[in-house]
C-alpha cells in the first residue's frame, strides 16, 4: 500500500465529509426556524429575538455557516437547543448503545448470511437453494418496523418472554438485533450466493478438481477467498447503511441509541444534534469505504497498491 | 457403429520412443455422452444430443494420440471422458486396469496422480489470487507427496523446467503473459509426474511463435517423464508434428484414425482430405487443389441419418443417406466411409 494512495483516499474522505456537512447545514436551515419550534406560541418577540441572537440565528446564513465551520475545526459541534448540553457529548453518550446493536446485528447477519449463501450456491437450483433465496427475498423486503412489530406482538404481548422496549439486559437486545440482522443477513446471503456461483463456474475450480482436491478443500482454498473479494466490498458498503437503518429499529424498540436521538432531535429542530448525528453516520460510511479499499488491495493481488486494476495499466 | 482399436503390431514406431510393444495405458470402449439442450416439462420431452457417440480407442504407454476436429465435434467432451473428469452415459474408459467410469471419492482423487489435464482456457484455469509457485506446488500438498520442503523444491524445479525464472515465482497469474501462464499450467499438470497428460487445445489461444515454444516444452517434458499424451486440437499442423496417432472426429464420432504419417499422407475419408487440403502451405509456388466443403456442419442436436457427413460429402450417393458406415480397419488405419477403398 503506497502512502500516496492512502493519502489520496483520506483526502477524498475528508472532501466527502465536508460536502455532507455543508449539505446538511443548509437543508436543515431551510426547513424552518428552530426557535419557533422550541418556544411556546405565546412568547413575545423580545424573547424570540433573544434566543435567535443567542444561537446566532439572526446572522446571515453564510455567516452562520462560516462560524459553524470554524467551530468544527476546533472540535466544537455546538450545543443542543433543548437541554443546553454539548451536542457532541450528548451524541457520544448514546453511541455505545447503537454500536452494540449494530455489532450484534452484523455478527448475526454474517453468521447466518454467509453460510446460507454458500449452501444455496452449492445446491443451486435445488429445493434448498429456492428456500434460501425465498427466505432472503422475504428477509430484505420486510420493512424493519413491520418485522419489529410482529416480533413484539409474538414475543412480548403473546408469549411474554422478551421485553418490548428498553436496553437494560441482554434480553432487550435480542429482538432489535434480530430485526436489524435479518434484513442485513438476507442481503448478505444473496450476495454470497451470486458471488459463489460466479466463482464455482470459473475454470480454476475445474482445475482444482482435476488436481484431486476434495470438495471442502476446493471450497475454502479456492472458492471462498475468490468470492470474498466482491463480498467484502458489499458488506463494507452495507455496514455504513446499518447505522442508518438502525434509526427505525431503535424507534420501534425504544432502544436509546443515536437513531432514537435523531428522530427526537429532528422533530425538535435541534440543529446541532442532528448535524452531529448525520456527520457520524456519514463518517461510518466513509470509514467503512476506506477500510474496504484497503482490504481490497490486501485480498486481491490483482489490485495493485495504486488502486488500479491490473488490466487498466 | 464405429469402433476403433489401434493394435500394437500395426503401429508404426512412436517417434519419441522405441516402444513397439508397450502395454496399453488407456482403452476406451464405445464411449457415449449426451447432454440436455432443452429441458423437459409436462408438455415437452427433454431433448438431448450426443456430444460423443460410440467412440472406442486405445492409447499405448508412451504414445501421443492426436484428436482432431472442428469446433463442436465433441473433442473436448471426449477429452474429459478419457481423463475421467466426466462420466460416460454408455461405454467405459479403462486406465491401467482402473475403470475410470466407476471410480468414486478417494479412489478417483488418487487417480489424479496419474492423469492430469491441461485445459483450453489457460488464464481462467489458474486461481487469480495465488502466487504461481503455490499453485504449482498445490497438487503435491493435496496428495501429501514428500515433505513440505521437498515439495517447495520440486515446485521450483518444475518451474525451472518450463523455463520460468525465479523472479516470476511469486507472481500472480495476472502479471504473466499468456505463454507464461500456459507454462505454469504445464508445470502444475506435470508436477505429479502423471502417466497420462490430456491436453485440450493447449495452444489455441496463443501466438504462433509462443505456440512453438509451448509445443517444444511439451515434447521436452514428454521425453523426460515418459509421458503418454492425448492432444486435442483443431490445428492439423501441430497434431501432425506432435502425435504418433491421430483420430479425426466429426459430429461426435471418429471418422478416421491411424498412425499420423498414414493419415496425413494418405487420408482415406473425404472429410479428412478436405481438412488436410485446407491447411495453408507456406509456399506460393506450390499450387494446391483445395477441396472446399460446402456449408456448415449440421447441428449435433439432429445429426443426419446414415453417414453423418453425407450433407457435405462430395462422394455422396443414395446409400450414404440411409446406411451408417462403420469404422473398418485396414491395418492400423481405420476409416468410416462406404467409399474408403475406392476413393482416389
Amino acid at each position: 500500500m503506497r502512502p500516496t494512495y492512502l493519502l489520496w483516499k483520506t483526502l477524498r474522505a475528508i472532501l466527502t465529509m465536508w460536502l455532507v456537512v455543508t449539505f446538511v447545514f443548509f437543508v436543515l436551515r431551510l426547513t424552518g426556524d428552530p426557535v419557533a419550534q422550541l418556544l411556546p406560541d405565546d412568547v413575545d418577540q423580545n424573547t424570540i429575538d433573544f434566543y435567535r441572537h443567542l444561537w446566532g440565528l439572526d446572522q446571515p446564513i453564510l455567516v452562520q455557516y462560516w462560524r459553524y465551520m470554524v467551530a468544527l475545526t476546533q472540535g466544537d459541534f455546538g450545543i443542543s437547543f433543548r437541554d443546553n448540553q454539548d451536542a457532541l457529548q450528548l451524541v457520544l453518550s448514546r453511541l455505545p448503545k447503537t454500536a452494540l446493536l449494530g455489532f450484534v446485528s452484523l455478527v448475526f447477519a454474517l453468521v447466518f448470511g454467509i453460510p446460507l449463501g454458500v449452501i444455496a450456491a452449492l445446491k443451486k437450483d435445488t429445493a434448498v437453494d429456492r428456500f434460501v433465496v425465498g427466505f432472503a427475498v422475504f428477509g430484505f423486503s420486510l420493512p424493519n418496523f413491520f418485522l419489529g412489530i410482529l416480533l413484539i406482538l409474538a414475543f412480548s404481548l403473546h408469549l411474554r418472554i422478551l421485553p418490548s422496549s428498553g436496553s437494560d439486559s441482554w434480553q432487550h437486545l435480542i429482538m432489535p438485533a434480530f430485526t436489524l440482522g435479518t434484513a442485513f443477513g438476507a442481503q448478505i446471503a444473496r450476495y454470497t450466493r451470486s458471488a459463489m456461483i460466479d466463482v464455482l463456474n470459473k475454470p480454476y475450480m475445474r482445475t482444482a478438481e482435476s488436481k484431486g482436491a476434495g470438495d471442502l478443500l476446493r471450497l475454502y482454498r479456492h472458492a471462498l477467498p475468490n468470492a470474498a473479494i466482491p463480498l467484502i466490498t458489499i458488506i463494507g458498503l452495507k455496514m455504513g447503511e446499518l447505522i442508518g437503518s438502525a434509526v427505525i429499529t431503535e424507534n420501534v424498540f425504544a432502544w436509546p441509541g443515536i437513531g432514537r436521538l435523531l428522530t427526537f432531535s429532528v422533530a425538535a429542530r435541534d440543529l446541532a444534534v442532528v448535524q452531529c448525528i448525520l456527520m457520524i453516520i456519514a463518517l461510518t460510511m466513509v470509514v467503512s469505504n476506506l477500510v474496504v479499499d484497503i482490504l481490497y488491495g490486501w485480498l486481491d493481488p490483482r489490485i495493485r497498491a495504486d488502486g488500479t486494476p491490473e488490466a487498466a495499466r | 457403429m464405429s469402433s476403433l482399436v489401434i493394435e500394437k503390431a500395426e503401429i508404426g514406431t512412436p517417434r519419441h520412443r522405441d516402444a513397439v510393444s508397450s502395454p496399453t495405458l488407456l482403452a476406451a470402449e464405445n464411449l457415449s455422452r449426451s447432454f440436455v439442450y432443452r429441458r423437459g416439462s409436462l408438455l415437452r420431452r427433454e431433448a438431448r444430443f450426443r456430444a460423443v457417440d460410440d467412440v472406442s480407442l486405445t492409447l499405448r504407454e508412451g504414445e501421443t494420440l492426436g484428436i482432431v476436429g472442428e469446433s463442436g465435434c465433441g473433442k473436448s467432451t471426449l477429452g474429459r471422458l478419457l481423463s475421467g473428469l466426466a462420466r460416460p452415459d454408455a461405454g467405459s474408459a479403462t486406465f491401467a486396469d482402473l475403470s475410470l467410469s466407476s471410480l468414486s471419492g478417494q479412489a478417483w482423487r488418487a487417480s489424479r496422480r496419474d492423469i492430469q489435464v491441461i485445459f483450453q482456457d489457460t488464464a481462467g484455469s489458474l486461481d487469480p489470487r495465488l502466487p504461481i509457485e503455490e499453485q504449482v506446488r498445490e497438487p503435491l500438498d493435496l496428495h501429501a507427496i514428500g515433505t513440505p520442503e521437498s515439495r517447495v523444491q520440486a515446485a521450483q524445479e518444475m518451474l525451472d523446467a518450463v523455463r520460468l525464472g525465479r523472479h516470476m515465482w511469486g507472481s500472480v497469474p495476472g502479471e504473466l503473459s499468456g505463454g507464461q501462464q500456459q507454462r505454469v499450467v504445464i508445470a502444475r499438470a506435470l508436477i505429479l509426474k502423471p502417466r497420462l497428460l490430456v491436453c485440450d487445445e493447449p495452444v489455441a489461444a496463443l501466438d504462433v511463435s509462443i505456440q512453438a515454444q509451448i509445443i517444444s516444452i511439451l515434447q521436452d517434458m514428454r521425453s523426460r517423464l515418459g509421458l503418454s499424451m492425448i492432444f486435442i486440437s483443431h490445428d492439423l499442423g501441430i497434431v501432425r508434428h506432435i502425435a504418433d496417432h491421430v483420430a479425426i472426429m466429426y459430429l461426435g464420432q471418429i471418422v478416421e484414425s491411424g498412425p499420423s504419417e498414414t493419415v496425413f499422407s494418405d487420408p482415406a475419408h473425404p472429410y479428412t482430405r478436405a481438412l488436410i487440403s485446407a491447411v495453408p502451405v507456406p509456399d506460393p509456388k506450390r499450387r494446391r487443389q483445395r477441396r472446399l466443403l460446402s456449408g456448415d456442419p449440421p447441428s449435433p442436436h439432429t445429426p443426419p441419418p446414415g453417414c453423418r457427413f453425407h450433407t457435405r460429402c462430395p462422394l455422396k450417393v443414395e446409400r450414404c443417406t440411409s446406411e451408417e458406415p462403420r469404422l473398418t480397419l485396414q491395418g492400423a488405419h481405420g476409416v468410416a466411409c462406404h467409399f474408403a477403398e475406392v476413393a482416389p
